[in-house]
């Protein structure tokens, strides 16, 4: 079919509109004047980034940011796939029921999270886990238990019994099955899994807002602060440090295409 | 070993940190509790700290009254009402804006898909405070674009859209539509790429027009991948808070139910949890209510595992 110069005018058009948002805070972020306006002045450095390097509060913001969610990703991997494994392979009183209810709260996780932060937050202070990250980690990775248990269920269902069937009549117990047969058939949906987790982790701001402070403070608060006081500080250099601080989940989301590419497309 | 030992672990963490809590909020939501007496010592605290810190009274329905018929009521029922305009205004712009770029993503006539692709993926891929940030410049007062715009077609006094309410609302249509065209548009892509191209051609070569193929062709194979995608959008639009907390929470707090009751429990210098939990079970009733409706007409289950 010939290519149409009206319908693929009026994609560019409705790309560069629908991107715009974020080359602004590109342009913003690269511009030596601490503001940008299109047909502007634009001066084009680097200062804001090294500016933002240079920050005590980015560096450890960066470092709480990777323990919570490398430890969500730990947490919620050990407790989704070996639920997720049962719900793939066995029959039990139940189960249905029990899928049905994960999957219907993956879509009300988020206004349920709200309704339930009060007494969240009673609990976690009663249990003295304030400002801890670890136990931070611990409450990402319990919301998420639900949608990576039937997401995991759902990869395992595509991979034939016959392996472990084999592993199981030569001797393997259940351990040497799960680490030796299962997992290593399960690498993508592992990462896809992982990436979701990292980003979820990464990005979320009520509860890190809500119960860290100080030291403890991850880079998404270190974000908000500054957008708290966008007075107190230069546009140019915010936009850095929000580009510097969405790197590691855009880059995960690439790799996620990768995945989804070859085979996984039932993630969104 | 039984199967159910492989869930339990998962399960047991989910139900203390997710269903608990729903639980107890109900419960707070029938006390006076707020700064003065929550949240109560825990049980093993020592007896001089209990005797100091009583816990909150239980009130009976005192909350609920407030919210429906008594002096929070217009707060309450106007956020509710904010919310359900929200959804009205926010479903058709997101699943408008998300067809139309899928359609253009799907076209064969189309040169340079995959890079306006990878660009048009963005908004999905960028942390939501990100997100706002981009937006935030957009609208702002001196140097944003869209009062750019409206100077330039002489309107010599654009409105601000953080300090007012209304257009502050309006910003958040917006920003949602932004947000989740991406997911739209995928499922609309999703619905075409298995079409084979020679359907295509097989009807154009039988005579039928563009409209024609359009109708008879593309129409049906999004239909319901696009009823189902709409109703989950529209759930998102129905607990729709962060952004609004991020853009301006004193301006928006009312517009949002969740947006509410967070400002009465952590937003405002009140602390009043009793109430705040009241509106948030009332809003938790509200999104619940509308899953079960959505997953009895929309056959939800079935496209969940279709999709």
């Amino acid at each position: 079919m010939r290519a149409s110069i009206v319908q693929t005018s009026v994609a560019v058009v409705a790309t560069l509109l629908l991107f715009y948002p974020v080359l602004q805070i590109v342009l913003l972020s690269l511009n030596k004047l601490p503001y940008f306006r299109l047909g502007g002045e634009f001066i084009p450095t680097l200062e804001s980034f090294q500016w933002v390097l240079q920050q005590p509060e980015f560096w450890r913001g960066l470092l709480n940011s990777l323990v919570v969610s490398l430890t969500t990703v730990g947490i919620l991997l050990a407790l989704s796939l070996p639920g997720a494994y049962a719900f793939s392979r066995y029959k039990f009183k139940g189960k249905d029921a029990l899928l049905s209810f994960y999957v219907v709260f993956t879509q009300v996780s988020g206004g349920l999270g709200i309704a339930g932060l009060i007494a969240l937050f009673a609990i976690v202070s009663a249990l003295g886990l304030r400002n801890n990250l670890f136990a931070l980690a611990l409450i990402y990775a319990a919301g998420a238990i639900p949608y990576h248990t039937w997401l995991l269920k759902t990869y395992i269902d595509t991979i034939p019994k016959s392996a472990e069937e084999a592993a199981l009549i030569d001797g393997a117990g259940v351990n040497t099955l799960m680490l030796r047969v299962v997992l290593p058939l399960m690498a993508p949906a592992l990462a896809v899994s992982s990436i979701l987790s990292f980003i979820g982790a990464w990005g979320e701001l009520i509860l890190a807002n809500l119960f860290l402070s100080g030291e403890n403070r991850t880079l998404i608060l270190w974000i908000y602060s500054l957008m708290s006081n966008v007075y107190s500080v230069q546009w140019n250099r915010f936009a850095a440090a929000a580009l510097l601080y969405s790197i590691p989940p855009v880059v995960l989301y690439v790799v996620l295409q990768r995945f989804l590419k070859r085979g996984l497309a039932f993630v969104y | 070993m039984r199967p159910q030992w492989l869930i339990l672990p998962g399960l047991l963490l989910f139900l203390f940190f997710n269903i608990w809590p729903i639980i107890y909020s109900i419960y707070i939501s029938f006390t006076n509790a707020n700064i003065k007496n929550f949240p109560p010592p825990p049980p093993w605290a020592p007896e001089e700290l209990k005797q100091a810190r009583p816990p909150p009274d239980f009130v009976g329905f005192a909350n609920y009254a407030s919210i429906l018929t008594g002096p929070a009521s217009s707060g309450f029922l106007g956020a509710v009402f904010w919310t359900l305009i929200f959804v009205a205004l926010s479903v058709p712009a997101k699943v408008a804006l998300g067809t139309f770029v899928g359609l253009l993503m799907s076209s064969d006539r189309v040169v340079g898909k995959p890079i306006m692709r990878a660009l048009l993926i963005v908004p999905w891929a960028l942390p939501l405070i990100i997100s706002v940030v981009a937006w935030r410049y957009v609208f702002d007062p001196t140097y944003g674009v869209v009062n750019q715009l409206l100077y330039a077609v002489g309107i010599s006094k654009p409105p601000d859209w953080f300090v007012n309410k209304d257009y502050a609302y309006a910003a958040m249509v917006v920003i949602e539509a932004w947000l989740a065209y991406p997911f739209i548009m995928t499922v609309v892509m999703g619905a075409l790429a298995n079409v084979p191209r020679a359907a295509y051609e097989a009807a154009y070569i039988d005579g039928a027009g563009r409209w024609a193929v359009f109708t008879r062709i593309t129409l049906p194979l999004i239909k319901r991948p696009l009823i189902y995608a709409s109703v989950m959008t529209a759930a998102a639009s129905l607990q729709f808070f962060l952004v609004a907390f991020l853009w301006n929470f004193i301006q928006l707090y009312d517009r949002f139910m969740l947006a509410y009751g967070y400002y009465w429990a952590f937003g405002s210098p009140f602390r009043e949890y009793g109430l705040a939990a009241a509106v948030l079970t009332m809003s938790a009733l509200l999104i619940s209510v509308f899953m079960i409706l959505a997953i009895r007409l929309a056959g939800l289950m079935r496209g969940m595992y279709e999709s």
